[in-house]
């Protein structure tokens, strides 16, 4: 092995190289550093996790009466009222999907702690690489409703839940991007 | 030894190409293995960048400036979002990381990167500045990670369905904004991408 890519820019350089010679970017290629960072930022999404899924995301006050929504709160609520379809959709989204990243990513994890070479976990990688903001998207829907719905009457205030929710999918966030794909398979000649 | 420029590693599969120069735009470089995109062939990519960079920056003022949307639940009661306001009354209501989380990824990097993209494709055009078209792309590159506009775009659009039975909903010129400006951006960065800017700014320089 000769060569390799620079992740931030594309370039090629030479193996040795600890600095990229186009953008200069850091291209060291350390497997300890990198499990070691992605696993700390693992463990903090799922502590976050916790709080994401037991305070409410969301409080409605209607006339001075106020009302927290957690996010399973929702599905159940949904799904009693008959709107199957949505309550699964926020069930997949919000709940199972948090989960499901924290075992690929300990799964990757353990990929690149073993040095096994598979093209489909680079895959699996870029797949989860795409997928981790798209999380973000329950927090963005509070802050739209937090921003449009303050009258007299009724008005949204975002809870807790909301602040750790972010937190969680800003951790998975980093702690994928501390992994580097081209320890899982892109070296593996 | 070979000269670096003259290689290719494919983003997949890791395999090492010798770059062969492509004739027309419509050509474009595949990994002989699992067939990934390596380069495309284009033709005066940096005024097509210039052009699309220089657009992206009004629609950003546009979509700053107007609300994005108003709602009217009847009764005369209606209530209209603008994308700072709304950040505004979440610092307001004490909800500090959110709102300046808010604040970094809608904002302050999604401008800092279409700003330099734009100084970039200037300096490439003007055939000056080769240090400083460098550093314009490498800070677009670092910062488009944590550009989240698009996935806020869609944001919209989920509440909108949440609260359409309970009030008129009315997109504003933001909206529209912000919607070209989520296009120009996937065009850049997924389309074009990265690496062909770098590719433009070593040919050029």
């Amino acid at each position: 092995m000769k060569y390799k890519r620079c992740l931030h820019c594309g370039a090629v350089n030479y193996y040795q190289d600890e600095v990229c010679r186009r953008c200069e970017g850091d291209i060291r290629l350390d497997k300890k550093r990198a499990i070691s960072t992605s696993l700390a930022f693992l463990l903090s999404a799922i502590f976050f996790y916790i709080p994401a899924n037991l305070f409410p995301i969301l409080n409605t006050s209607k006339f001075a009466q106020t009302q927290g929504s957690t996010i399973i709160g929702g599905v159940i609520e949904l799904w009693k009222e008959g709107d199957y379809p949505v309550a699964i959709i926020i069930f997949l989204a919000s709940v199972l999907i948090p989960i499901i990243k924290f075992f690929v990513l300990f799964y990757l994890l353990y990929a690149v702690y073993k040095g096994s070479c598979e093209s489909g976990k680079v895959k699996l990688y870029h797949i989860m690489e795409i997928m981790g903001p798209w999380s973000l998207i329950d927090v963005f829907v509070v802050m739209v409703l937090v921003g449009l719905i303050h009258f007299n009457s009724v008005s949204v205030i975002p809870g807790v839940g909301a602040t750790s929710f972010a937190l969680m999918v800003l951790f998975t966030i980093l702690s994928a991007k501390a992994l580097d794909p081209r320890l899982i398979g892109e070296e593996c000649e | 030894m070979e000269d670096l420029k003259n290689l290719v590693i494919c983003p997949r599969c890791g395999s090492l190409h010798k770059r062969i120069k492509l004739s027309s735009p419509k050509e474009s470089a595949r990994c002989w293995r699992c067939n990934k995109l390596l380069y495309r062939g284009y033709k005066g990519l940096e005024y097509q960048l210039l052009s699309f960079t220089f657009t992206a920056l009004i629609l950003f003022t546009l979509a700053n400036l107007f609300p994005i949307v108003e709602i009217d639940i009847g009764g005369g009661v209606k209530s209209r979002m603008v994308l700072l306001e709304a950040l505004l009354f979440l610092y307001k209501q004490g909800f500090l990381f959110i709102s300046l989380f808010g604040l970094l990824v809608l904002e302050v990097f999604p401008l800092i990167t279409i700003l330099s993209l734009f100084l970039f494709s200037l300096f490439v055009v003007l055939g000056t500045h080769k240090e400083g078209a460098k550093k314009a792309l490498i800070v677009a590159g670092r910062l488009s990670e944590w550009n989240m506009l698009d996935i806020f775009f869609i944001s919209i659009l989920v509440a909108m369905v949440k609260i359409y039975e309970y009030a008129y909903i009315d997109f504003g010129v933001a909206f529209w904004s912000m919607a070209f400006f989520v296009g120009i951006e996937i065009y850049l960065f997924r389309y074009i991408k990265l690496s062909q800017m770098w590719d433009l700014w070593e040919q050029k320089f």
